[in-house]
């Protein structure tokens, strides 16, 4: 239940730069989530956010308070750890009693308080139980008691669901959720799933080497990506890129796009003036944005392509389609009769572009 | 035989001066293994090569100056001087050994104990030690195995007081005229039998600790 901040903090292993520069404000009872390809420093700013790794430059404040230099123990965090790292010489019960045996809270205080998150989390009855006795979302329960019953003002995680299986994954993801919305504490996530993050997060800073290359809340940054890197991260199927040419004609505002033999065209909107430009882009666009018209249909944004694979997932579709090397993914209805080597005509929406500069990568407004 | 004076000291010796070699060679142990097992430090392979290495220096080139050296210090015939060449020499080991089953330990544990309230000496001693302890177990009987069989320093250093063991037995063989044969036999078989109980009882963590390092 506090706004943690961090400002430009950076740390190095030797010649390694691990974290370059992290900046992020996070608001009191925020669910942030860190997201990043593996090796992009998650772990590392988290770390240095619990006080178990020095800062090599940088701040970091809790409430307004600089708690840089602070221990571990003296910042009221707690932290979930991708392997559970559960004590395995104690008890189920040691485990989650140890943080409070170390602040010397009277014994029946404990014992209330590790029954009561012990019941909250369902494993009451394996208090007794030796950790190496226990299956794996059995350990990650007692890994978020053990947390709990600190009352931490942060929870940090470092990815506490990737070593279960699918089934569990998708269970305990919700129970997170579930918690955070119960108790309402400040949290820091750290995933390399992008769904994962999507569904547990109200903001995403996305991480690439060492840097967050977007902080925002989560649908903002799965709407409007500013980076083709994070257009591609976050959502599944992956965005559509085109690779091309794109001319925006300032005085009708009217916008073409052509690669490879490819042309697109959209009309401008009347009363909206445009800046006129030419450029190479990376065209982007999502699979649910693509919309499938009638086979000959003609009309604003329209391409024609060949199916080349289908993706039926039961609720709905993917239809891959390529015209030369241009290539795009569409979701549909599972019963449009649509097969492999058709001629389809797509549409796509000009508002629901994402236009990215060819050389940089960052995310242009025409 | 137990009814013979020296041999029951002499035991007694033996066990005191093995038991704390291996108090002293865990205490030094752990905390060096730690430092070279976990922190970020310079040179952190250079001083275990350099603590290993002394360990190529034989024996007998350092015994006459060992023997000088305790006797200026006043140590001769005492379970100091005893207990520091042993603690000297199995060091080296015990650091190597440690180190190893520490490095075992996921680093996460450690993270989670200082969160939850630990030192870094703290969660070395309430979790790390705790969680390497067949490791551990292991490490502290070959300790005290290695005090209880040597014979060299224990010759060399002591007279009447502390006399261990092992010089106990040649002692019986070569004071006598006529070396009562049996006696030194059953001597020599009292003095395996703490060391073959200490292996027995702990049988069950040496080898986990030899074979897996660390439970889980
Ligand atoms: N103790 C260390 N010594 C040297 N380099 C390190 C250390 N810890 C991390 N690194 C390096 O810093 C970079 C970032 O590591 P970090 O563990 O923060 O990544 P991550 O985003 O958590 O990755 P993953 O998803 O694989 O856990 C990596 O290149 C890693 O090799
Ligand atoms: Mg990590």
């Amino acid at each position: 239940m506090s706004r943690v901040e961090l400002r430009g903090l950076a740390k190095s292993f030797g010649p390694v730069q691990a974290v370059k520069d992290v900046t992020l404000e996070i608001p009191d009872h925020a669910f942030v989530t860190l997201l990043g390809p593996s090796g992009c420093g998650k772990t590392t700013t988290l770390n240095m956010l619990a006080g178990l790794e020095k800062v090599t430059r940088g701040e970091i404040l809790v409430d307004g308070q600089t708690i840089t230099d602070w221990a571990p123990h003296e910042r009221g965090m707690a932290m979930v750890f991708q392997n559970y790292a559960l004590y395995p010489h104690m008890d189920v019960y040691g485990n989650i009693a140890f943080a409070l045996k170390l602040q010397k809270v009277p014994k029946a205080d404990i014992d209330r308080r590790v029954r009561r998150v012990a019941s909250a989390l369902e494993v009451e009855k394996l208090l007794q139980r030796r950790i190496s006795q226990l299956s794996g979302g059995q350990q990650q329960r007692v890994a978020l008691a053990r947390a709990m019953v600190k009352e931490p003002k942060v929870f940090l995680f470092d990815e506490p669901l990737s070593n279960l299986d699918a089934a569990l994954r998708t269970r305990m993801r919700i129970e997170i959720k579930r918690l955070h919305q119960q108790l309402r504490a400040t949290s820091v996530f750290v995933t390399h799933d992008q769904e994962e993050a999507m569904i547990l997060s109200d903001y995403i800073a996305v991480m690439r080497d060492g840097e967050v290359v977007q902080y925002g809340r989560a649908d903002e940054v799965y709407r409007k990506p500013n980076h083709i890197y994070v257009g591609t991260f976050i959502g599944k199927p992956r965005m559509s890129i085109m690779e091309g040419r794109l001319t925006v004609d300032g005085q009708t505002g009217g916008m073409a796009f052509s690669a490879d033999g490819v042309r697109i065209a959209w009309a401008g909107v009347p009363g909206r003036p445009a800046k006129a430009m030419e450029v190479d882009v990376s065209l982007g666009i999502r699979a649910e944005d693509v919309k499938i018209l009638a086979a000959g249909a003609d009309g604003d944004g329209t391409m024609t392509g060949e199916v080349n694979l289908l993706e039926p997932l039961g609720s709905d579709t993917y239809v891959e389609l390529a015209n030369g090397k241009v290539s795009i993914t569409a979701r549909t209805e599972p019963d449009r009769g649509i097969g492999l080597g058709d001629k389809v005509v797509v549409q796509l929406a000009r508002p629901k572009l994402h236009i990215f500069d060819g050389k940089t990568g960052a995310r242009i407004e025409p | 035989m137990l009814s013979e004076p020296d041999v029951a000291a002499a035991l007694r010796n033996s066990v005191i001066t093995a038991t704390l070699t291996m108090v002293v060679c865990l205490v030094f142990g752990s905390l060096a293994a730690y430092t070279l097992a976990r922190l970020n430090m310079p040179r952190k392979n250079l001083l275990l090569g350099i603590s290993v290495f002394s360990r190529m220096i034989p024996s007998m080139v350092l015994i006459i100056p060992m023997f000088l050296l305790m006797r200026a210090a006043s140590l001769l015939d005492s379970y100091a001087a005893l207990v520091i060449v042993y603690s000297a020499f199995l060091l080296p080991y015990v650091i190597w050994m440690l180190k190893n089953f520490f490095e075992q330990v996921p680093v996460a544990l450690e993270s989670a104990a200082r969160m939850d309230g630990c030192t870094r000496l703290g969660a070395l001693f309430r979790v790390m030690i705790p969680a390497a302890g067949p490791g551990v177990v292991a490490t502290a009987v070959f300790a005290f195995i290695g005090a209880w069989n040597e014979f060299l320093f224990g010759l060399i250093l002591t007279t009447r007081q502390v006399v261990p063991i092992t010089v106990k037995i040649s002692a019986l063989v070569s004071s006598t005229f006529h070396s009562d044969t049996s006696l030194v036999a059953a001597t020599g078989m009292l003095a395996i039998i703490p060391v073959v109980v200490l292996v027995i009882v702990l049988n069950r963590y040496i080898v986990r600790g030899l074979v897996e390092g660390v439970k889980m």
